[in-house]
């Protein structure tokens, strides 16, 4: 007999088997999941929600504050920044490089997704 | 013809029978608790870790896709029940040193009669825990469930190369642990 068959065969009188009682056991299991009405546990409690909330509220109260009362002082240095003078022609080309990779990017994210659904489908 | 049958259950299943999933347990149950019985080597764990995996496949039943066989998504969710559960028990692991003398305490004589005396099974077990959980899963699926490399990666996402080197690297030492702890059986079947 091939080494193969060997290793099947010793692997195979090794292998456990479900017990008798295993399918009604199991069913049991599965009418309970099925009759369990879903209760979905929010992930915060209520009350950390609530004090989430109102320092979310009170943070943004005072930066709004803050943005009226304090007057800004001028940075001189984003006077001094100047762009590049470049040609409008460019500037296409950039945008355009831009917009093609997003595309290259999202198609090549929808193809690692759909990879092997579409692989099972031609075998 | 099974694939099949498999499907006109699961539409049976969809359509509100849920008596009809008992058929699909009954054909696959033993698979099941093989198969986790290889990953975690332990019968209880195997058991409850089937039944795991089968309450899981009928919660989510509705997102199989016919793409696949039945048999192969449940495996997959069987290797993913067994790991999480080998993983929540942290069951305890070998080191190389204390695996490597304890085969050479069964090759010398004074260990024999011990070995003479544990059941077959057990040393199945025992030179399945000498090799790692990757190649016991494939091992376990190519020998045991009968997949194809193809199969094995869509279950485990293993890559095919790294399958075969697990499955080339498993099947020698296992032969090997086989092979001493079973001499005389495994020379009968050669």
């Amino acid at each position: 007999m091939e080494k193969e068959d060997v290793l099947k065969k010793i692997l195979e009188s090794g292998s456990s088997k479900a017990p008798a009682d295993f399918t009604a056991n199991t069913m049991l299991a599965v009418e309970a999941f099925a009759t369990k009405p879903i209760v979905y546990e929010p992930l915060v409690p209520p009350l950390m929600k609530r004090i989430f909330i109102t320092c979310f509220g009170t943070v943004l109260m005072l930066v709004l504050l803050a943005a009226i009362s304090i007057v800004s002082p001028e940075i001189d240095f984003i006077k001094m920044l100047r762009l590049p003078d470049i040609s409008p022609e460019t500037y296409q080309k950039i945008i355009s490089g831009i917009i093609v990779f997003w595309c290259v990017f999202v198609i090549n994210k929808l193809w690692t997704k759909h990879r092997w659904r579409l692989f099972a489908m031609h075998q | 013809m099974t694939e099949n049958s498999d499907l006109l259950i699961i539409q049976k299943v969809l359509a509100g029978n849920r008596h009809a999933y008992a058929m699909l347990v009954d054909r696959y149950k033993d698979m099941a608790v093989g198969l986790a019985y290889n990953i975690l080597l332990n019968r209880e764990d195997a058991e409850e870790t089937a039944q795991d995996a089968f309450i899981k496949a009928y919660g989510s039943l509705f997102s199989y896709r016919a793409t696949a066989k039945f048999s192969t998504w449940l495996y997959r969710i069987i290797v993913n029940c067994a790991l999480n559960k080998r993983k929540l028990k942290k069951y305890p692991t070998i080191s190389i040193d204390t695996a490597l003398q304890e085969t050479l305490d069964i090759d010398s004589g004074d260990t024999y009669s011990t070995i003479i005396s544990k059941t077959g099974k057990e040393h199945i077990r025992e030179a399945l825990e000498s090799i790692s959980y990757n190649e016991r899963i494939c091992i376990s699926l190519y020998y045991l469930s009968e997949l194809s490399v193809d199969e094995i990666h869509n279950v485990t996402g293993i890559t095919n190369s790294n399958i075969k080197v697990l499955l080339y690297r498993g099947r020698k030492s296992l032969f090997a642990s086989l092979q001493q702890r079973l001499k005389k059986e495994v020379n009968d079947l050669i």
